[in-house]
């Protein structure tokens, strides 16, 4: 198998937010309420173009990660902050940085 | 770069707005001087006021002459995101063509536009950075929704 070069890779963004809620939602429930709002706003064609993933929640920290295509972040981002409810329960997910790496975030 | 919310509808404490990455904001439950109304000739009457700084069509119904006459008296468009929020699926949808296209107006007829949470509890507050992206999904590039987070609202302090 030839493997793919950098420079065709796609490039991919990771966003991390917060959430901010009544309760204390689960890692599915976040992941659950996540991909509903991206799916909701950015549609069937929307989601093909971004590939949207959620990588992981800290119930801890209330951090959660998604990986999305670079060209797209900004239309994820959109889609995160107006998720209102995860859950059942009034929410909302406090976007607080966007880097090219898991790592990046951590800084 | 300093930013400004100008339409938060219920009391909130300074260091909240603050720990968000907000400059300054103001709260406009019951004050003269955003003029909220869904009919056209209201808020023409309010643009050529002097109490009203801010104009809120609720319907976001596009009228060139509500856009030319609040650009003549130095009026802005109240965007207020929290109105995406409380909708969903085709509302939200139809809503957001309505923002987007008054939005576009306002761009071209030079009319003032600022984006504001609206927010009415502590769940619909936004960053700037969360307007900014949403202003964007409504149509603007990112330097105008950046100015219209920290320019404008300067201009109605």
């Amino acid at each position: 198998m030839v493997a793919i070069k950098p420079t065709w890779r796609t490039k991919r963004r990771y966003v991390l937010f917060e959430v901010v809620s009544e309760g204390a939602p689960s890692d599915a429930d976040v992941k659950k309420a996540a991909y509903s709002a991206m799916l909701s706003f950015l549609g069937e064609y929307g989601w093909s173009l971004a590939s949207p993933k959620f990588i992981g929640y800290d119930a801890e920290k209330r951090l959660g990660i998604v990986r999305c295509s670079h060209t797209e972040t900004e239309k994820v981002k959109a889609a995160l902050a107006l998720c209102s409810s995860v859950a059942g329960k009034k929410a909302a997910l406090r976007l607080k940085k966007t880097s090219g790496t898991i790592a990046g975030l951590r800084r | 770069m300093a930013f400004y919310d100008l339409d938060v509808r219920f009391p909130v404490k300074r260091e909240a707005m603050a720990g968000l990455g907000f400059s300054d904001f103001r709260m406009f439950s019951g004050s003269h001087a955003l003029a909220e109304s869904q009919s056209v000739d209201a808020l023409r009457q309010a643009a050529k006021g002097r109490k009203a700084k801010l104009l809120l069509m609720s319907s976001f119904q596009a009228d060139v002459g509500l856009l030319r006459d609040a650009k003549q008296e130095g009026k802005a468009f109240v965007f207020p995101i929290s109105m995406l929020l409380r909708a969903n699926g085709i509302e939200r949808g139809k809503l957001m063509s309505r923002m987007a296209y008054l939005l576009k107006l306002c761009v071209q007829l030079g009319a003032h536009y600022v984006l504001a949470s609206g927010a009415r509890n502590e769940y619909e507050l936004k960053s700037p950075e969360e307007l900014v992206v949403i202003g964007e999904a409504l149509g603007l590039s990112r330097d105008q929704a950046l100015w219209a987070i920290s320019e404008t609202p300067k201009l109605f302090l």
